[in-house]
């Protein structure tokens, strides 16, 4: 085989074995509604049965009896604004779940004082194995029922200036938001009962701001109630079917990389290109034999 | 360039791996896994947590300080620790017990002294040392304890320290507090010594009932005697308790008694005690001591109510239930009408007076919002004069009423295509109206409403799919609009074929056909042809080059070749099968075997001649041409 005919056979199996590892290896970013490790979400799609949407324009024009768990990870462009707003407006609830990520970016849009602390909210004492995964018991019964007894958060945050929302869970009053990151309290940082959980009327629509989203991650969805609650503030306006944004989750390489694969999946798949796809395979296929009937009739 | 290509290969897909693997890096962490997470504790929150709960003690609030400490179970504390942090948590439960106790007695005796009832109060005081003795002991064990846990969990921030200091603050704060406790039971001690030693004379109170028995709500009357050893004491104030509560006070007659008629409360309880004091005012301070009467206990007696209560029909959101029940009352006696109030989780939904003969009903129509679940249904019956009260808890599950849902078999779908999905959709209540129905088939969804007798047709548009057949599922969801149906799914096993693709396919077997015909099907014609024209150009140049290479070669050689070709040429004349000149001999034996399976065996060995002839070094021998001969005759026989 001449060495240039080599390098091409090579470099082409080379490409299609890497197509096929991108596509099967399993994703493994934060909150991928794809991910079944313990960092992924897939637990919670599956238990919620929830419609991921790979873009904030599939939202439905009828928001009303629909919940969109958003995990703002990546900056919102004006327009996806404009359409978690007419969303809200229009009767949906949103769980906008955020801790250093960039849900201050709707709240402002919303015209809402209240803010993710985007410091991390620690608790040595009331916690889950360490202080990073506070628990939290104190909730507003007036919102949540008696079942939801104890959630326990992961590397959350806490939430600031509630004058113009209704808290609905706080932490213990051991815990403290740890401004300079130190990991200790240090005199001026706040300590606890600080709001994690709260709602706010938006229009027709209800806007409920949890400061951590990992509580929805495969490894935490089952810890202590929080299920129950993410379930509870899903429907707190009666909601039936859950929306997942995975349009703001954090990508690693590989999801872009499948992402575009995706996409020439679909463009393949497609009815109109579909057939001029089998019709070039087949020409191809047919060349060596139309080729040897042209030499045997010549 | 090979090596090189393997290394570069392997090279790529590693770097690729380790790109695929790698997490984009967020400027925080947004979780950890808890599953891998270590267990720490740190002194902060734990030091803080006893500091709080010390606090609340020095404030002497003991019962907010249990509250907190027993909040302690919903805190993580890892293995290695818990023992000392419990061991520190029952102590400090102890201390607060005891310092509670210590309180209680010496604010009793403070009171006994102030009513001069000396013999009580010195009870009192008796009792009150050994709660302070046993808070000091406690007090130096959870220092230890503290120590031990500080050593165990390192100071490891200024948080600690600052947090282990506040906590030793209030232990002094604390031992404040006890200093504070002995200093006043010794002034108590000294009071009553005071007392004792003050020549007052001592009195003596007694206290009886003209019952021992009596129903709620009636008059007792309580009678006694205040005499002192100089005799009796008119004129002086007695105070008469009830349970320990003042129910009235009376004035001793010039014979030192007093009555009093006090009216039984409705308080549906077993029996009630009486007592009466005699504190001292005036100028009988000086004189006298107090004193209190031995207790007197009345059994009360009243009917006891019950109740009996049932749900009927079936709980569902929007429906009404109807509660029924009985009141009863004890040794059969007529209940009366009595007030019956119905709630649910805690919320009064209903009420009203029973029937004379005790009979209740009641309907109540349950939130449209209900949660589907356990709900608990309370029963109350009030007290009424000398009937007790009573309540009866019902526990009782709100569900939907399950819809069923039977759809059409669909079968075959022609995708492109409109696609009517009819169905039924009832309960056990009757067929389903004005409910939304979702259809859908993959990806393609059709929104209908059921008409009046439960009946839907949804027009579902099915679109082009990427496959020529694809099975899948018509999923039918029927969504009421009564808050009493649950919603109902039904799915109907659906094939779909793709008219796009079905003609596609077509198009490429017709092409196939078109050209493979030509090449396949005729040819079974041509060895006819050829019998009948052997001088057929094509077929010449084919022997010639046997004919030339035997030229060449050494005549036993020649000989096998010219056998060889020989049985070829009549091969080709009867059968049609042409050697082309790429061909080797022996794929043109396979050609003619597979055509004429006699010539398996003879036209082998003559390949395997003609081939050694052709390529061997070594010549033929005379024996191998007569072989060759003897073959091809064979084949000549085989093929004619």
């Amino acid at each position: 085989m001449r060495p240039a005919k080599l390098l091409a056979t090579t470099l082409l199996a080379f490409t299609c074995l890497s197509l096929l590892l991108i596509w099967f290896h399993p994703p493994t970013s934060d909150f991928n509604p794809d991910n079944m490790f313990w960092n992924g979400s897939r637990e919670f799609v599956r238990c919620f049965n929830a419609r991921v949407l790979r873009s904030l324009g599939e939202l439905p024009d009828e928001p009303d009896g629909l919940a969109l768990v958003e995990v703002p990870y990546r900056p919102f462009e004006p327009w996806e604004l404009e359409e978690l707003t007419s969303f809200l407006r229009g009767g949906g609830t949103v769980l906008l779940m955020d801790d250093c990520g960039h849900g201050n970016q709707v709240l402002e849009e919303l015209g809402l004082a209240t803010r993710f602390a985007r410091a991390p909210l620690l608790d040595p004492l009331f916690n889950y194995k360490n202080k990073w995964f506070p628990r939290v018991s104190s909730f507003s019964r007036r919102y949540l029922p008696e079942h939801v007894e104890a959630v326990v958060l992961n590397h959350a945050t806490a939430l600031v200036n509630t004058s113009d929302v209704h808290v609905l869970a706080w932490s213990s009053s051991f815990s403290f938001l740890d401004l300079d990151g130190d990991g200790f309290w240090g005199s001026g940082e706040p300590m606890g009962p600080l709001p994690v959980v709260a709602c706010a009327r938006v229009g027709d629509g209800l806007l409920v701001l949890v400061s951590d989203p990992s509580i929805i991650i495969n490894s935490m969805l089952y810890i202590a109630d929080n299920k129950e609650l993410v379930s509870e503030l899903a429907s707190l306006k009666g909601a039936n079917k859950v929306l997942f944004d995975a349009s703001h989750l954090p990508r690693t390489s590989l999801d872009r990389a499948k992402e575009v694969l995706r996409q020439v999946r679909d463009l393949v798949a497609s009815p109109y290109v579909a057939p001029a796809v089998v019709v070039i395979i087949l020409a191809a296929l047919m060349k060596p034999v139309w080729s040897r009937v042209r030499s045997h009739g010549a | 360039m090979r090596k090189l290509v393997a290394p570069a290969s392997a090279g790529l897909l590693l770097a690729l791996l380790v790109m695929s693997v790698c997490v984009a890096s967020l400027p925080f962490t947004p979780h950890e896994d808890p599953a891998a997470a270590q267990e720490t504790m740190e002194a902060f929150g734990i030091l803080t947590f006893f500091s709080d709960v010390f606090r609340l003690a020095c404030l002497e609030r003991y019962g907010s300080a249990r509250e907190l400490l027993a909040s302690l179970d919903e805190a993580y504390i890892p293995s290695d620790l818990r023992y000392i942090i419990l061991r520190l948590a029952n102590l400090t439960s102890e201390l607060l017990d005891v310092l509670e106790e210590a309180e209680t007695t010496l604010s009793e005796a403070r009171a006994l002294l102030d009513q001069m009832l000396l013999s009580e109060a010195k009870a009192k005081l008796e009792r009150a040392g050994f709660p302070i003795s046993k808070a000091a002991v406690l007090l130096d064990e959870i220092e230890d304890a503290v120590s031990a846990l500080c050593s165990r969990l390192g100071m490891r921030s200024p948080a600690d320290n600052s947090a282990r200091a506040r906590l030793a603050k209030l232990m002094q704060e604390l031992r404040e507090l006890l200093d504070r406790y002995k200093a006043l039971l010794e002034e108590l001690r000294n009071r009553a010594s005071e007392l004792e030693s003050g020549g007052l004379s001592p009195t003596n109170l007694t206290l009886a009932c003209n019952v021992t028995r009596a129903f709620v709500g009636s008059p007792v009357e309580l009678t006694g005697l205040l005499t002192s050893p100089e005799g009796p004491l008119p004129g002086r104030e007695v105070t008469l308790l009830m349970d320990g509560h003042p129910v009235g006070n009376a004035t001793t007659g010039p014979g030192g008694s007093y009555r009093l008629v006090v009216r039984l409360s409705y308080i549906y309880v077993g029996s009630v005690s009486f007592s009466a004091i005699f504190a001292p005012k005036g100028e009988d301070v000086q004189r006298f001591l107090g004193s209190s009467s031995p207790t007197v206990t009345v059994k009360l007696l009243f009917f006891r109510t019950y109740v009996d209560a049932s749900i009927l029909g079936g709980p569902h959101p929007g429906l009404p239930i109807r509660v029924v029940g009985q009141v009863r009352a004890e040794n059969h006696t007529s209940p009366g009408r009595r007030l019956v109030k119905l709630s649910i989780d805690g919320q009064l939904v209903a009420q009203g007076l029973c029937g004379l003969d005790g009979a209740f009903s009641f309907e109540i129509r349950l939130a449209s919002n209900m949660r589907v679940g356990a709900h608990e249904l309370v029963i109350a019956i009030e007290a009424n004069r000398t009937f007790s009260g009573t309540s009866k808890k019902l526990v009782f599950q709100v569900s939907r009423i399950p819809v069923d849902v039977v759809v059409g078999n669909l079968g075959l779908v022609l995708t492109p295509s409109k696609v009517l999905v009819q169905g039924q959709a009832s309960s056990r209540l009757g067929p389903v109206a004005s409910a939304q129905v979702v259809v859908r088939i993959g990806d393609d969804v059709a929104y209908a409403e059921t008409r009046e007798d439960g009946g839907f047709v949804a027009e579902l548009k099915v679109e082009l799919g990427p496959f020529l057949v694809e099975t899948g599922e018509v999923e039918v969801l029927v969504r009421p609009r009564e808050p009493w149906l649950a919603n109902g799914r039904a799915s109907a096993g659906v094939v779909k074929l793709n008219v796009l693709n079905v003609g596609l396919l077509a198009i490429s077997c017709l092409i196939t056909g078109t050209i493979l015909y030509p090449r396949l099907a005729p040819r079974r014609e041509k060895p006819v042809e050829r019998v009948e024209r052997p001088g057929e150009a094509p077929l010449v140049p084919l022997v010639q080059p046997s004919e030339l290479v035997g030229e060449e070669l050494s005549p036993p050689r020649a000989e096998i070749l010219k056998a060889y070709f020989s049985c070829v040429l009549l091969i080709s004349e009867r059968t049609g099968l042409i050697m082309e000149p790429h061909m080797t001999l022996r794929e043109f034996l396979s050609l003619a075997c597979s055509r004429e399976r006699g010539l398996v065996k003879p036209f082998t060995g003559l390949t395997s001649l003609a081939e050694r002839a052709l390529y061997s070094p070594h010549e033929p021998s005379e024996q191998e041409v007569r072989e060759a001969l003897e073959l091809s005759e064979a084949v000549r026989q085989v093929i004619t």
